[in-house]
């Protein structure tokens, strides 16, 4: 009898490990099926453009808009305070991953201007964080830090109910392909309440000063992702989103910024526009109520912003673009037309 | 072949098949020729090397019985002749050992002293350290001394004594086996029983998701960080510090899982070689639980052969009359630890940091014997209760900082770069802005996403393993759950871990 038993278990345990291997492989192939295929096509999946910038892109073109008014899909890669080497790391990958037709360079006078708080190694291949020496530094880091849950916190809700490659791309590399909307307007005017006259806002707000370091740094970073684009036969357009008049009228700053790139732009033979010289600005944008502080633009702005850019630069082509007509000539040319509103005294 | 490696599954799956289709005589031949061909797999000619430590301990052993049965020699020369042949095969074996991992650490040493007296420096020899060498000829020798200790008997079948060394799960990175035990299991005949593959898959599985999901994803954050530690916030760095931890345990326990899965599947138990080691209150207790049985090794073939010496205990007598009982047994166990640390540290990596690496963990342990009765009083003193939840925390905390500190040691090169990265923990330390300011990563960040889940994964089930096996838990669950489960590990492991191109596993290298 016991034997009798044994030979039946002998028998049922290889029998049950084939089913158990069988159930295996089916499971294995429901999953691959339901999650990981799904995945890999989302990560795989192209965009006919994408754009790499900083703050000032990322709150300042609406990619919805941007793909309404073209046709074309577009992904929004600009992050929050980083400076531009960290964005060669974030082109790489998306050019492999995305493969574009056009990429969008962010060239902001205030981003190029600002602190270098990553850098990277002599190999290229890896982000360094530089210590941070000052207590100023340290203050300015702090408060970005303070903002951070805030933004990104919002953002975790919504990739876990959504659960989608780009959600969780955008929550972990900063990679901004969802579009925020930022809703608050008249820091521009709170700001030039508070420092009512020309030479205090120059010495005060700091971003008058043109950081020599900062913007070579900055700089030669840009020309290593020129670098990059010029080996592929990707249209490349580097654009500077409009900030509030108060900040391009305080800062000589950006006249040898915006000669250096534009300079640049024709070494590369790649397309440059600035949208704080687009002559319409003063009918589409006003520092009260477009700007949620001096040189972001809000959300609703940011999709007439869009509109803009879609109407004249994305949806044409290169040669279509008038420059002469729809742009002064530099930042001299567009202080003399200007209609500013709040002059300086 | 990496045990990672889609070739090692398929290798295992036809293993297990042949190991139970053909008839149980058979078995041990089946793991011989796996054994053998997955050595092979590593390169033709290492296989030399294993057969030179097998042939030397089978003829060394067979040998020594021989002269230990031979009621004809004289006790006292039976003695010496079985010494004669157990050190000349002790000699052989460590002195290959010896040459291909120290050979250039003594050229670089003499080299020093060349350059001091001027004289032109000795060229390096390029060597490939054969696969497993530091395990397999511990292992063989452990049996060997056994012998000559006469706690066991020599194999007198050569395949099998083969089989014992180059036995392919363990030839990696161990774990480092009693002949006794790993004997009985070896060549016994096993039948097929579906609980225990069952078992053996789940386990595998576990491993196999510690080692893709976890240790290489942290590998890859660990090598940014202790590259560039200097250019890093100290946060940043002591985050790498405690992340490398977790990479080392999650890579060579992931590894024992691994393989103690595939030889349960086969029906051999292998000896385990991890108890929870970061739970850990003290260093001591910490390393009775990390890498076990390396640590029984030394114990038994370093350790208490220095401790229990007839030197020893004369030295310990003499003191005893000096200064008292409780420095004369104290001393003994203080020479026999430093010994066996250096030696540890040796064993770990020809390189200076590698030695003080051991010697600071000896360091620790010797301080132990020392001031425990101090520790004891204090403890007293300030009322604190051993048996509280809060001690409890503060000491496994404590334990699990000092071994971090210590661990990282040897591992960014010299020893000057090991105490510059602890030293650059301590400066500059203000709060990263950035999620890269915390943590350095620039590979895609879903991996990252699953190591983060797998770390907590791994602290729970550690957690609960301490009042009983998780798998007993698991096993309650109905059995297509737990089949699917086990799917879902092998997708997440296979798709979303970082799997290096070799699979090389961290202990490998010792």
């Amino acid at each position: 009898m016991n034997e009798e038993k044994q030979t039946e278990k002998r028998i049922s345990d290889p029998l049950k490990a084939v089913i158990a291997v069988a159930l295996f492989f089916v499971c294995a192939a429901v999953f691959i099926g339901i999650i990981i295929l799904p995945f890999e096509r989302v990560k795989m999946k192209d965009y006919d453009t994408l754009i790499i910038g900083s703050s000032e892109t990322k709150w300042g073109m609406n990619a919805a808009v941007l793909k309404e008014n073209t046709g074309c899909s577009v992904i929004n890669l600009s992050s929050g305070p980083a400076a531009i080497p960290g964005r060669y790391e974030l082109l790489k990958g998306a050019l492999r991953r995305y493969h574009p037709d056009t990429v969008v360079l962010d060239v902001c006078y205030d981003s190029f201007n600002a602190m270098q708080l990553p850098t990277w190694s002599s190999n290229n291949s890896i982000w360094i964080i530089p210590r941070m020496v000052s207590a100023e530094s340290a203050w300015v880091y702090t408060t970005q830090l303070a903002r951070i849950p805030w933004y990104d916190f919002g953002m975790i809700w919504g990739a876990a109910a959504d659960l989608s490659y780009d959600a969780w791309n955008h929550i972990l590399h900063g990679n901004y392909g969802i579009y925020q909307e930022m809703a608050y307007s008249g820091y521009a005017e709170k700001t030039t309440d508070l420092f009512a006259d020309e030479e205090e806002i120059s010495l005060r707000t700091r971003k008058a000063i043109y950081f020599e370091d900062r913007m070579s740094y900055n700089q030669a970073a840009l020309r290593d992702m020129l670098d990059l684009l010029s080996e592929t036969d990707v249209r490349v357009i580097m654009t500077t989103v409009p900030s509030s008049e108060m900040f391009s009228w305080y800062n000589p700053g950006v006249d040898r910024f915006w000669e250096e790139i534009t300079q640049m732009a024709e070494e590369y033979d790649v397309e440059y526009y600035d949208f704080n010289l687009y002559k319409g600005n003063a009918d589409l944008f006003d520092d009260r109520t477009s700007f949620r502080d001096e040189t972001h633009l809000n959300g609703e702005s940011a999709k007439v912003f869009s509109e803009l850019f879609a109407r004249e630069v994305l949806g044409k082509n290169r040669e279509e673009v008038s420059i002469k007509d729809r742009f002064y000539t530099d930042y001299a040319d567009y202080r003399n037309h200007s209609v500013y509103s709040i002059r300086p005294r | 072949m990496a045990l990672t490696s889609l070739k090692f599954f398929a290798f295992a799956a036809v293993l297990i098949i042949l190991y139970f289709a053909l008839p149980r005589k058979f078995q041990w031949w089946v793991l011989l020729a796996g054994s053998l061909f997955f050595y092979l797999m590593t390169g033709w000619k290492n296989i030399f090397y294993i057969l030179f430590t097998s042939v030397s301990s089978y003829g060394a052993a067979r040998w020594i019985e021989n002269v230990s049965h031979n009621k004809q020699i004289e006790k006292q020369k039976r003695k010496l002749r079985k010494r004669l042949i157990l050190t000349v095969t002790l000699i052989l074996n460590f002195g290959l050992l010896c040459f291909f991992k120290y050979l250039n650490f003594f050229i670089e040493q003499l080299n020093r002293i060349l350059q001091a007296g001027d004289a032109d420096p000795m060229g390096y020899v390029s060597l490939v350290v054969p696969l497993g060498i530091s395990f397999y000829t511990f292992q063989t020798m452990g049996y060997l001394i056994d012998v000559y200790w006469e706690k066991t008997q020599a194999q007198k079948n050569y395949p099998k004594l083969l089989l014992f060394t180059s036995f392919f799960p363990q030839i990696i990175q161990g774990p480092i086996s009693d002949y006794r035990q790993l004997s009985r299991e070896l060549y016994a005949e096993h039948r097929f029983e579906y609980n225990r593959f069952a078992r053996g898959i789940q386990r595998f599985a576990w491993g196999f998701l510690k080692k893709a999901v976890c240790a290489d994803v942290a590998a890859h954050c660990v090598k940014v960080i202790f590259t560039y530690y200097d250019m890093y916030y100290g946060a940043a760095v002591l985050i790498g510090v405690f992340i490398y931890s977790i990479n080392i345990y999650a890579d060579f326990s992931g590894y024992m899982d691994m393989v103690c899965g595939l030889c349960e599947v086969l029906g051999i138990r292998l000896a385990e070689n991890f108890e929870r080691p970061y739970f850990s209150k003290s260093i001591a207790e910490y390393w009775r639980r990390w890498h076990i049985t390396l640590g029984a090794w030394f114990k038994n073939y370093i350790y208490y052969p220095i401790a229990m010496s007839k030197s020893s205990r004369k030295i310990a007598k003499s003191i005893k009359n000096k200064a008292g009982k409780r420095i004369g047994d104290a001393v003994p166990s203080t020479i026999a630890l430093l010994v066996t640390w250096f030696v540890t540290g040796l064993w770990h990596g020809a390189t200076w940091a590698y030695i003080v690496w051991g010697l600071v963990n000896g360091f620790f342990l010797i301080l132990q014997v020392w001031l425990d009765p101090f520790y004891g009083w204090c403890r007293k003193k300030l009322h604190v209760k051993e048996t509280g939840w809060l001690w409890k925390l503060f000491t496994v905390a404590r334990t699990f900082v000092l071994i971090s500190f210590i661990k990282v040691l040897p591992e960014v090169g010299t020893l000057k770069d090991g105490l510059m990265l602890i030293r650059s923990i301590f400066v500059g330390w203000f709060f990263p802005y950035s999620f890269e300011g915390w943590f350095p990563y620039n590979g895609d960040m879903i991996n990252l996403c699953f190591m983060a889940a797998m770390i907590v994964l791994i602290f729970v089930t550690d957690l609960i393993q301490r009042k009983r096996p998780v798998r007993d838990y698991f096993n309650r669950l109905p059995m297509i759950v737990r089949i699917a489960l086990v799917a879902l590990a092998f997708v997440i492991a296979i798709s979303f871990g970082v799997r290096t191109d070799s699979g090389d596993f961290m202990y490998a290298n010792f």
